[in-house]
């Protein structure tokens, strides 16, 4: 039997996946990109699974909003990755550090 | 009457409806106009004066709730609506001459502005945790747009890139708080928000991670990593922006979260605050000494006032509310006239960049320079200028609810921050410099700017209206 806290521990299980790639990653910023939507997907998983527990719809509307706005975000984070691909040649995180103090 | 009902709802929601096709229109302008047109100032301008006249009203003392309850009018809302809508008049007036000095493409600036306005408007009437996200993203997403409008500058996208990567992951950690307040409450309406039970460890992490949220879109330490560097790297006007109405809009999200909603749980979130408090107070002031980029010294400085807006908001009760909003007030009046002083010097060809660009100002513009000098004094809290009685009014509500340590370190960290502050004025006036002052000043920008900001002395010979005010919203 599968119950509501399996999906809880599921959903804190990849939100801390998604916050390490963040903190960890040192490396690429796309892989950055990709931690973001999957803390947003971690919490999509958050809302529906107390949504079917609480027979209650408002979590999973709540969910189609998330989705509609972390789409317009990874349109415009590309978008800058693009800019910052273009002025500064590289997506390496750590080669990020023209500003300091 | 079900009729009636929905058109006082749409007419209690007109200044967001006439924002949000104002917009749309400035959006639509900006292609069919010619480079050197001042039609999409114009337009901005008309819209923004058109919000602000139809949100200002007198205060009532009642809070109408509409749109099936997700939505809130009250005293305080209006309070924060008008301010911003002015805030920004004030914002799009100093930045035109610069965007049209580079050649910015300016429909973008001013429509990404008004739906930032709009994204703000939205966090002061929020009554649902849906509607508090869905402003705050909107707020968010055409701040990180307007960074990154500088396309051909490295520093400006690596700014971009810095902010976009951590609000997203502040917006991640508010949505993962405000799943688990669902699950454990059944509800997202802020108003309805309780326990049944006693309070266990599920809500207190749901608090903290709502708390860690806000703190990165306030910018308290530890989550502060993108400020100073979309200080100094955004295009001037866009710092302008950044530093002066997103304030009061984070400000709100804070009060709408913790005062509406989280009350029940003060006792919970104000430990959280005291730590970020006194951090942000420590941090902000001290590293604002070793700086030496004009912009990035003003972020740090914001930094330390946050934590004063901090220990408003932890003090939890009507004083401690009001003088966080007084406060932020205050502080937004001020950061955008010193940014704003700065837009005119760049505009007259003498950027204040670096620390060094200030040498012998006192002696090449000194009317300008007279006019750095009351905002400083302002900001550092000295007397004879408003930013003494946003300190004082914090410090009085830290008092008389018995946090004496906290007023005390408050103190000591203010008169630390004093130093960087006042060096300012000493490389204003007792330091000499070769550069001759030719370039006239642009008129309008310096008449608006000067009232601006002489009104930091006006509002010290006059603060009651405002504090009286500050305190009747705080229901």
């Amino acid at each position: 039997m599968i119950t509501i806290t399996h999906f809880l521990v599921l959903g804190a299980i990849l939100f801390s996946l998604a916050v390490t790639g963040i903190f960890m990653n040192r490396k690429n910023l796309i892989v950055l990109l990709m931690s973001i939507e999957l803390m947003l997907l971690a919490v999509n998983i958050n809302f529906v699974a107390f949504s079917y527990y609480l027979n209650d719809l408002t979590g999973q509307v709540f969910v189609f909003f998330i989705l509609t706005v972390a789409a317009a975000e990874a349109a415009i984070g590309l978008a800058i990755l693009v800019v910052v691909f273009r002025n500064c040649g590289t997506i390496n995180v750590q080669d990020l550090d023209e500003m300091k103090g | 009457m079900q009729i009636e009902t929905m058109i006082i709802e749409y007419i209690l929601a007109v200044p967001e409806i006439v924002l949000l096709l104002g917009a749309c229109l400035v959006l639509l302008t900006g292609p069919f106009v010619s480079a050197q047109s001042h039609w999409t100032f114009v337009l901005t301008q008309a819209v923004l004066l058109a919000t602000l006249y139809l949100c200002a009203r007198p205060f009532t003392g009642q809070a109408i709730e509409l749109f099936n309850d997700f939505y809130i009018d009250d005293d305080l809302s209006v309070l924060a609506k008008s301010s911003m809508s002015a805030f920004m008049m004030v914002v799009i007036l100093y930045s035109r001459g610069f965007i049209n000095k580079y050649n910015y493409p300016r429909g973008e600036y001013y429509s990404l502005a008004l739906f930032s306005l709009l994204g703000m408007m939205l966090i002061s009437s929020a009554n649902h945790l849906l509607m508090i996200y869905l402003g705050l993203e909107l707020l968010s997403l055409s701040m990180y747009a307007l960074v990154a409008m500088n396309r051909d500058d490295s520093v400006s996208s690596e700014a971009a890139i810095k902010y976009f990567v951590l609000g997203a992951i502040a917006s991640g950690f508010l949505l993962y708080g405000i799943s688990l307040i669902y699950g454990l409450t059944g509800t997202l309406f802020l108003s309805e928000l309780s326990v049944e039970n006693e309070i266990g460890l599920g809500i207190i992490a749901a608090v903290i991670f709502i708390v860690i949220g806000l703190a990165f879109k306030l910018g308290a330490v530890p989550f502060h990593m993108w400020l100073p560097d979309v200080y100094q790297g955004a295009p001037l006007p866009v710092t302008l922006l950044v530093a002066s109405v997103p304030k009061i809009a984070g400000l709100l999200l804070a009060l709408r979260l913790l005062m509406d909603g989280l009350q029940f749980m003060h006792e919970y979130w104000q430990q959280s605050l005291v730590v970020l408090a006194l951090l942000s107070l420590a941090m902000g002031n001290i590293v604002a000494i070793a700086q030496t980029n004009l912009r990035r010294m003003l972020g740090y400085s914001t930094i330390g006032h946050v934590g004063y807006i901090l220990l408003g908001l932890l003090v939890g009760n009507q004083d401690g509310y009001s003088a966080a909003l007084f406060y932020t007030l205050i502080y937004a009046l001020m950061s955008s006239a010193v940014f704003g002083v700065l837009l005119c010097a760049e505009r007259m060809n003498h950027p204040l960049e670096n620390l060094v660009d200030l040498q012998g100002l006192g002696k090449i513009y000194p009317w300008l320079a007279f006019l750095l000098l009351l905002l400083m004094f302002s900001m550092a809290g000295i007397p004879m200028t408003v930013g003494f009685y946003a300190k004082l009014n914090i410090l009085q509500a830290l008092v008389t609810s018995g946090w004496i340590e906290l007023a005390v370190f408050a103190v000591v960290a203010s008169v630390i921050g004093a130093f960087y502050y006042l060096r300012v004025i000493k490389l204003m006036y007792f330091e000499e410099s070769d550069t001759q002052g030719s370039q006239p000043m642009p008129a309008g920008h310096i008449s608006v700017l000067s009232i601006h900001a002489l009104l930091v002395v006006g509002l010290f010979l006059f603060p009651q209206m405002l504090l009286e005010m500050c305190k009747q919203v705080i229901g």
